[in-house]
């Protein structure tokens, strides 16, 4: 089969909020990816340790897969999705779907897509991306990581969509049956402003949220005895910076797309305290961005000592002391 | 963070990073990546190392090839065994050599499909020309002026057959 389906590129931050965000696009709805990242209630922190991971590890999205349901939650988009037991009926089903000119959003491990540079790729079974045809057995991929739309083979795409471990795939897929051209914006803006606030401020967890920064402010001194020596040390504290600028974040940890949506919600809601808002949210991920320099240079440098990893860590303190602050004022300015 | 400052960092990897712009909105900016100006050459050097590190252990017969690609990929025994969809007691039997010496084709093979790899390489590491392993190639322009060979392994119908291909590099 041979098809190719009209469809307009573009690069984001972040991959599961662009993708959705160009289904949107594409359907008719003119929408941003902050707009979209801000009505999902995309901010969030996590700190992780224990077996499953093989080093402490944070993250500073939602879960996977959250910024579509809350699309459809809050925007009154219907996708359709399907998971597949079977490798053969996914890809099947996916080619079928292209042959009915449908841009087809897939979930894949992000170690098996080719076209990456190698230093970028990493096992990631939470990667996302839109499948827009496929010509002489290969698959035309719209990553939002990549600056144009690229072509994948099909043995590659069925080890991305079938890699198993932690939240594997199963070859999932999904594509919007209907947009809503004008959708309430306020409503949903207010309640994804409010899911924010309850994830980082409320969440009876003691490693989300801001506890969770104070979790990963308390525990990165003790980074050392983890680390297999000081090569692999160094290593994870450069993976700080990735994980807060280059593994699509948009910059210091979302924080800095989260203050654009602000703003353009403070547009949209006609409420100048939003513009405010945005401003020190900008300002909050000035802090993360020295974080992650810092971190990324004594990474470099090797100069690991306990004196430095406690510098980070008072660093690390003083943004969980301001976020707490920040997202206490936006939950009363959101009732 | 300022349009300007970013800016500053654009380099050959395109990112979108969002930023307050010269007309004083926020929005997204095509720009490049602080580590990849940085830091590339440090990341290549210290992948290299664990590589290196790991490399000798295999040769020692100190870990088996499932560890080598395990460790070198950032994988957990859980989490492989999940992705080979075997248990992870048999996965923790086959990180060693003595353990290794009793798998399965069938189970390298699902090896082999999680860490993208040929059957044959958890039998042979294939090197460069620079004494590195192909799979695990980290460039650096010093390296890279080293080699004087391109080894490429193209997959055929029968998943357990690997063409290698070595060529010279014409100058």
């Amino acid at each position: 089969m041979n098809t190719r389906i009209p469809f307009q590129h573009k690069m984001a931050a972040h991959c599961e909020t662009g993708t959705v965000t160009a289904q949107l696009n594409n359907g008719g709805l003119d929408i941003t990816e902050a707009m979209v990242f801000g009505i999902s209630s995309g901010i969030f922190f996590g700190y992780f340790t224990g077996k499953r991971f093989p080093f402490p590890h944070f993250i500073v999205r939602n879960q996977p897969g959250k910024i579509r349901e809350n699309t459809a939650k809050r925007l009154g988009v219907k996708w359709q999705s399907a998971r597949f037991k079977n490798e053969d009926q996914g890809m099947k089903a996916l080619d079928e779907l292209l042959l009915q000119n449908k841009v087809v959003s897939t979930q894949v491990d992000f170690f098996y897509m080719d076209y990456i540079p190698d230093y970028l790729r990493v096992h990631i079974n939470v990667h996302f991306m839109n499948i827009v045809g496929k010509e002489d057995g290969k698959y035309l991929i719209s990553d939002s990581y990549f600056p144009k739309i690229v072509e994948l083979p099909e043995s590659s795409l069925r080890k991305g969509r079938f890699a198993g471990g932690n939240f594997s795939p199963n070859g999932f897929i999904f594509y919007p049956l209907s947009i809503p051209t004008a959708p309430d914006l306020s409503v949903a803006i207010r309640k994804g402003i409010r899911k924010a606030c309850f994830n980082m401020l409320k969440l009876p967890v003691p490693f989300i949220g801001i506890k969770g920064m104070r979790k990963f402010a308390g525990h990165i001194t003790e980074w050392p005895k983890y680390a297999m020596d000081s090569e692999h040390l160094s290593h994870e504290l450069s993976k700080i910076n990735i994980l807060l600028e280059d593994q699509g974040t948009g910059g210091a940890g979302f924080r800095f797309m989260y203050a654009t949506f602000l703003r353009q919600a403070s547009e949209i809601l006609k409420e100048p305290g939003l513009l405010e808002m945005s401003t020190q949210m900008m300002e909050i991920g000035d802090g993360w961005r020295e974080i992650s320099l810092k971190a990324a240079r004594m990474g470099k440098n090797r100069d690991m000592g306990p004196e430095k990893l406690k510098e980070l860590s008072e660093m690390i303190y003083g943004r969980a002391d301001v976020e707490e602050k920040f997202f206490k004022t936006l939950a009363t300015m959101s009732k | 963070m300022k349009e300007k400052d970013l800016k500053a960092e654009a380099n050959k990897q395109t990112f979108v990073m969002y930023a307050e712009k010269e007309d004083g909105s926020y929005g997204a900016i095509e720009t490049g990546s602080y580590l990849i100006e940085n830091d590339l050459d440090d990341f290549w050097g210290k992948m290299e190392h664990l590589e290196r590190q790991m490399r000798e252990k295999l040769l020692k017969a100190e870990i088996s090839p499932v560890q080598y690609y395990m460790v070198i990929e950032g994988l957990t025994p859980a989490e492989l065994a999940k992705r080979a969809a075997l248990p992870p007691s048999k996965v923790r039997k086959h990180l060693t050599m003595k353990g290794f010496e009793s798998a399965r084709i069938r189970e390298l093979s699902k090896y082999s499909r999680v860490f993208n790899i040929p059957v044959a390489n958890l039998f042979q590491i294939v090197i460069s020309s620079a004494g590195k392993n192909i799979k695990y190639h980290f460039y650096n322009k010093e390296d890279n002026r080293k080699e004087t060979l391109t080894v490429t392994q193209n997959e055929c119908q029968n998943p357990f057959i690997i063409i290698t291909k070595a060529e010279e590099i014409k100058a």
